[in-house]
């Protein structure tokens, strides 16, 4: 998994030696799904292997359509947390960007497992 | 701008309805169910209600993603246009800010240049008016020396006048068709005289022999005259200069070489500019103002053309005006 960022979507960068999936950049695609449907098939194929996982969401701006494919990721891995999988996120933000910083906290409230709020200098 | 065109447009119902289509067969799947079994209207009834409800607020859910998705890359293309505009703003301060200051310090040299000659006047003419400081004798020397100088005066503020017109861009290209030979023998017949003081050989060169071009002929002589003019100044006597005008796929390009001093590397960089003070000196007692070459520039620019140096210390020097010649399409 090593999507570029573009124009409209974030970069997509699954690091193995690190066990760590990277989120980066904007989302605001015109067909939501056919970005984020790959991203959350290989996710799932992934998982099936019971790995340990590290997510880093480092988004700078999401539209609508975007927070809801987002969130369909976070119950995906949140699903395996309470399967027993080893998995963690991380919401990166940039302190001066308030909206993103709450979006942040939004996606954090559902969900129950690992979750942390990272400001970034 | 570019990256404002190049965001996607506004999004249809057919993105959001793949977004919420897990939703959706959910919500078909427990209609389905709902008929097919014999349940009783206690229960069938509360049910109903409730997938209706469901099937209302999923409809809802995704008109509100899709008017939201419209309304943020709206909001993003203004951000971005506004940005644009912002730095067009700033770049158009900054060049305002620029030109400014050149404006000061072409103020402040013009008043320099303009000043020793005066004072020279000023000087002169108080020795002519006291019978102490000059005898009669000396009178018309002195009455010639002010002349020369009133002349250097003279040709500075024509300059200046020149240049503020060409850099305000009030002036009007007059293109039209000439005999590039005819171009040629105006030059020559205007720079002989200075060419026969100086006992330089002055060379005229047109290729091809018939070519005709189209351009104001009012502004290409003013360029290849103020080139030729200062090859001549800076030239020795008993040397050449060579002027050539040659027109090549719908460009004129016209070369002035000489066997001057050559123009060192760190001359050529500000050889353009206004008031740019060289190592080189006229041979012949000329004036110069300083503002030669960047009227040649600026007026190169106007007709859409471009001026170059090629020269080595101590090897003469040859000036490049390429101008395009022909009517554009």
């Amino acid at each position: 998994m090593n999507l570029p960022a573009t124009d409209t979507t974030p970069a997509v960068l699954f690091d193995s030696a690190r066990n760590l999936l990277r989120f980066a950049g904007e989302s605001y695609p015109e067909d939501v799904t056919a970005f984020y449907h790959p991203v959350a098939a290989w996710l799932r194929e992934h998982l099936a292997t019971r790995p340990e996982l590290k997510v880093e969401l480092a988004f700078t701006y999401l539209n609508t359509s975007s927070t809801k494919a987002l969130l369909d990721l976070l119950l995906l891995l949140d699903d395996y947390h309470r399967s027993g999988g080893v998995v963690s996120v991380e919401w990166h933000y940039q302190p001066g960007i308030e909206v993103m910083h709450e979006a942040g906290e939004e996606f954090g409230d559902d969900l129950a497992l690992p979750y942390r709020l990272v400001p970034i200098a | 701008m570019s990256k404002a065109s190049s965001l996607p447009p506004f999004t249809t119902d057919a993105p959001v309805e793949k977004l919420f289509a897990r939703e959706t067969e959910a919500l078909r799947k427990a209609e389905t169910t709902l008929t097919q079994q014999q349940l009783s209207d206690v229960v069938y009834e509360p049910f109903r209600e409730l997938v209706k409800h469901h099937r209302r607020l999923l409809r809802q859910a995704m008109k509100l993603t899709t008017l939201s998705d419209a309304t943020q890359l709206q909001l993003r293309r203004t951000t971005r246009e506004l940005s644009t505009a912002l730095e067009q703003v700033r770049q158009l301060n900054e060049s305002l800010q620029t030109l400014q200051r050149e404006r000061e310090e072409i103020f402040a040299m013009a008043v320099h240049d303009l000043k020793s000659p005066l004072s020279g006047i000023h000087g002169l003419a108080a020795l002519i008016s006291d019978p102490e400081l000059s005898t009669a004798a000396e009178h018309p020397a002195m009455g010639r020396d002010i002349g020369q100088l009133a002349e250097v005066m003279l040709a500075t503020v024509a300059d200046l006048v020149d240049l503020h017109r060409y850099e305000a861009g009030t002036v009007a290209l007059r293109p039209a068709h000439h005999a590039v030979i005819d171009l040629g023998e105006l030059l020559r017949a205007q720079l002989l005289p200075a060419a026969r003081r100086k006992h330089i050989k002055l060379t005229l060169i047109t290729r091809p022999p018939d070519a005709s071009v189209y351009l104001d002929a009012d502004a290409l002589l003013r360029v290849v005259l103020n080139l030729a003019t200062n090859a001549l100044k800076f030239s020795p006597a008993g040397t050449a200069v060579e002027l050539k005008l040659k027109l090549d796929a719908g460009l004129l390009h016209a070369t002035v070489t000489d066997q001057g001093p050559g123009i060192s590397a760190d001359d050529q960089k500000k050889l353009f500019k206004k008031f740019a003070r060289l190592a080189a000196r006229p041979t012949g007692g000329e004036g110069s103002s300083g503002l030669g070459l960047a009227i040649v520039k600026r007026l190169v620019e106007i007709q859409s053309g471009r001026v170059w140096c090629e020269s080595t210390l101590g090897a003469g020097a040859a000036f490049h005006v390429e101008l395009p010649a022909a009517p554009s399409a």
